[in-house]
């Protein structure tokens, strides 16, 4: 199992290089100058030339990935953004709590709820249960988040008064983005434990089980669960390296300060250390999920080994 | 004073009669001779209209109106209380050296204040400057400072402190508008109270240019202590200190009593009533508005769609500001299906501005403009707008057929086998992409077929240097005439000139313009100026975009600047 995890690691800088010299390449290829996005309409040509010229913008991006690495490795920075002068890591440092709550709080939610209402639908097949969670279920797959954002911070917000539209600080400021997050995860997750648990009920040690006379309630929670929460197991991990990354459009309309709504101002006006950071963040969280679900794999399925 | 570090069109709706300009000043002297506005109301309204400081004189002398304006009841302005104003983005940092960003702009111009302000009649007055002369060849110019002014930190502003500011910005300041002006500039100590500032050309935007935060004077002691951390640390004598700030969602604010440079046109010479001023990041629109709805905000700016909403609501009162600004179709010359005038008149011809105004800007966010400067720049001359090609479709036909280009079987133009299909590039605001498909559908009547193209800003900015454009949907706010300089010079020819223009009798008009300091003599120049554009045509302009900003009632005294900035020192909460 260790030499797994530490082939595992190894991997993950392999792909943690690849996508950081993807992201530098993307500096060279996305159009739109920073010089000029950072100086703005007035500056002068030379002003713009001379900032080109001190960040480097000119050189080609392998030479400004060199910086980057050397950087990286001599003083542990991922450099400086260009619109606020601070550090990119304490630019991440600030947003990054914001948004382990909201991920926390969505994959939580999601996997309580996904899981709960795909066990009730698998246990009530073809009832009128069922028929509720699947309207559920694709409602929640097809609205686009931004539009439910706005219904709830109509209905919520302005209707009843009951939580803030916008902003942080205070739990109830967490519900409504926590909400539009989880909806769809809740929809994925439910959908997946139905068709898990509809095929581990069908297996022959559920029958077995029955015949021997234990309780439906301890059959379903304990045999068929246990083997249908696999591939759940799987996509909780990959939500959840995913919303690391910011949930960008929910972050932006609840005007809540994550990691999501710094990388949508940094892409737009191109302070691309601060870019290149999330990015990282992103792969990160992915990588590292996908290893401790592999690990949680092998403890919940005795028949997986790793060598 | 650069009214904001934006770029590109916003959005910007409203359902309310709309009045021509001249219907506006008529409005205007009617509503002073019946007395239904006081004098301040007046001179703000006037100031929005574009009138000059002269002209708003006259017209109160004439109404025999000289009493200053009716005191506010006095009882109710108790100081404390809080209010929250919401904005796009997050400031970025506070340090005015270091950004050019709207947001940072709203919340520093509060924390720092300059030599001078901006008075609502547009000219200038001194702030942390008592007075100031300037040599008989117009190369020097000696302020003398109020004596007694502190910053937040306790020190103390003096000529030092003017002196460190400058160097400053000469040194690090290429984010800032005035970095160009700080470096062609030295400045000297002479006494404690006493500057001098040396110019290496006389410079008659300088006034315009250091009123307001980006010329915000710094406490040197505080900048150096706090290093490369200052933007999170700002230090200022404003009259409001930074309290907090909660990366990406608030920044707060608290009065600062020991303000004394406070602007004359406040009545309230003191500290702030307001204790606690905040600042809240949403960048939704839709958000925003409804914070306002939920009182989680007190401030906010208004779109099309909330409007009458709010407007037919007493709970808010809302402000309004005619921004320097100017949204035009820029016609570049160096291609050819631009070079030839005719052409470009033809299409100044076809643009009706009403509809534009009617429906992009539903008939209240915005004005239509004739002329290159709209009337809320100074240099701004109502005998333009009749040099200014007016909407006539029929003209803009004959032009065309006299330039040869006929019209084909579809109804679009030929010459000698080419169609007249023109590309028009703008960014991916909502409001670009709905002017650009109606100014599409206006000059397809007079046969031409508008190809659009939309980019995202930061793109669109790097686009135009390579002048592949044929048009350009755009606009810019500044509130000096040198912004002609800015976006048409030859000089700029690599950046800001978007519309790649060049003319040497133009040019030479722009650096006279920049070297007049007689401001009359100086506006004269820019009407030749503008009359040589409205000839060459490489702008046609199109509208001055008006702001709403609604405040909730719980707020009261609160104004706002003529050409946009909201104004707090007179304003005290009343829950």
């Amino acid at each position: 199992m260790a030499r797994y995890i530490i082939n595992r690691l190894f991997q993950a800088v392999i792909v943690l290089i690849g996508v950081s010299i993807a992201v530098a390449a993307m500096t060279e290829f996305v159009p739109g100058d920073p010089a000029l996005a950072i100086l703005g309409e007035n500056a002068s040509p030379d002003a713009i030339a001379a900032l080109r010229e001190e960040m480097g913008f000119d050189d080609p991006f392998w030479v400004q990935y060199g910086r980057f690495i050397e950087r990286l490795l001599t003083e542990g920075s991922l450099g400086t953004s260009l619109r606020t002068n601070r550090e990119v890591l304490v630019e991440i440092g600030d947003r990054l709590p914001y948004t382990l709550m909201l991920t926390f709080g969505a994959v939580g939610l999601s996997t309580v709820l996904g899981i709960t209402s795909g066990i009730l639908a698998a246990v009530r097949r073809g009832k009128p249960t069922d028929m509720a969670v699947l309207v559920g279920t694709t409602a929640g797959l097809s609205v686009p988040s931004f539009w439910v954002a706005l219904l709830m911070i109509w209905f919520f917000s302005i209707r009843l008064g009951w939580l803030p539209v916008a902003g942080a600080g205070t739990w109830q400021h967490l519900v409504l983005p926590t909400l539009t997050l989880a909806l769809p995860s809740i929809a994925t997750k439910s959908r997946l434990t139905r068709s898990a648990m509809l095929e581990a009920l069908g297996q022959d040690y559920i029958r077995t089980g029955r015949a021997k006379g234990l309780r439906e309630r301890r059959v379903i929670l304990v045999h068929a669960l246990r083997n249908a929460l696999l591939p759940v197991m799987t996509i909780v991990g990959l939500q959840f390296g995913a919303l690391l990354g910011g949930a960008f459009i929910t972050e932006v309309i609840f005007g809540w300060p994550g990691v999501g709504q710094l990388a949508v101002n940094s892409i737009l006006q191109r302070d691309f250390p601060v870019v290149q950071g999330t990015v990282l963040l992103v792969t990160v969280g992915f990588v590292l999920t996908n290893l401790i679900v592999d690990i949680l794999y092998a403890w919940a399925d005795p028949r997986i080994h790793y060598a | 004073m650069l009214v904001n570090g934006r770029t590109g069109t916003r959005v910007f709706h409203e359902r309310v009669h709309r009045m021509t300009h001249q219907d506006s000043i008529r409005q205007l002297v009617s509503d002073l001779e019946h007395r239904r506005l006081d004098r301040r109301a007046f001179v703000q309204r006037a100031g929005a209209l574009g009138l000059s400081a002269r002209a708003t004189a006259m017209m109160l002398g004439a109404m025999g109106v000289a009493t200053p304006a009716v005191a506010m009841t006095a009882a109710a302005q108790e100081p404390g209380g809080a209010m929250t104003r919401a904005v796009t983005t997050d400031p970025e940092t506070l340090d005015p050296h270091m950004t050019s960003n709207g947001s940072a702009w709203t919340v520093f111009t509060t924390i720092y204040s300059s030599l001078v302000y901006q008075d609502i009649d547009l000219t200038f007055k001194g702030l942390l400057a008592d007075s100031w002369e300037i040599s008989e060849d117009n190369l020097e110019l000696t302020f003398v400072l109020k004596d007694g002014v502190t910053f937040h930190d306790g020190s103390v502003c003096d000529a030092e402190a003017v002196k460190y500011t400058f160097e400053r910005l000469a040194a690090v300041g290429a984010k800032n508008p005035l970095y160009e002006m700080a470096q062609a500039l030295t400045v000297e100590v002479i006494d404690p109270l006493t500057v001098k500032f040396i110019f290496e050309e006389p410079n008659a935007a300088f006034f315009n240019a250091i009123s307001g935060g980006y010329g915000g004077i710094f406490a040197p002691e505080a900048t150096e202590a706090a290093g490369d951390d200052y933007g999170r640390q700002p230090v200022g004598t404003n009259a409001f200190k930074l309290k907090d700030w909660q990366t990406g969602s608030l920044v707060t604010l608290e009065s600062f009593p020991e303000t004394v440079a406070v602007e004359g046109y406040f009545e309230n010479q003191g500290a702030p009533y307001i204790e606690e001023l905040s600042f809240k990041v949403i960048p939704e629109t839709f958000a925003q508005v409804a914070s306002l709805e939920t009182g989680e905000v007190d401030a906010a700016e208004l779109t099309a769609t909330d409007l009458p909403r709010f407007e037919n609501n007493d709970q808010y009162e809302i402000l309004t500001s005619t921004d320097a600004e100017l949204g035009y179709l820029g016609l570049t010359r160096i291609r050819p299906l631009m070079s030839d005038p005719n052409v470009r008149k033809a299409i100044a011809h076809a643009i009706n501005r009403d509809e534009i105004v009617n429906t992009i800007f539903e008939g209240g966010l915005a004005e239509p403009a004739y002329t290159p400067l709209p009337p809320s720049v100074p240099g701004y001359d109502e005998s333009l707008v009749e040099l200014s090609p007016q909407y006539d479709v029929e003209a803009a036909k004959a032009l065309l057929e006299e330039a040869g280009w006929v019209e084909g079987d579809d109804g679009i133009r030929e010459k000698d086998g080419e169609r007249l299909a023109p590309s028009l590039y703008t960014t991916t605001a909502t409001t670009s992409g709905q002017l650009a498909t109606l100014i599409q559908a206006q000059l397809r009547l007079a046969g031409i077929e508008v190809e659009i193209n939309q980019l995202e800003v930061a793109a669109l900015l790097d686009f135009t240097p390579k002048g592949e454009h044929d048009m350009l949907l755009l606009s810019w706010g500044w509130s000096d005439p040198d912004v002609l300089y800015l976006f048409l010079s030859t000089d700029r020819m690599e950046t800001s000139n978007r519309v790649h223009y060049s003319n040497p009798d133009f040019d030479a008009l722009l650096v006279e313009g920049q070297q007049t300091m007689d401001q009359e003599a100086r506006m004269a120049v820019y009407l030749e100026a503008q009359k040589i554009l409205l000839e060459d045509l490489p702008w046609v302009p199109l509208y001055m975009p008006i702001t709403k900003l609604a405040v909730a009632k719980r707020v009261q005294g609160a104004q706002v600047f003529p050409t946009g900035g909201l104004l707090l020192n007179d304003a005290w909460i009343d829950d």
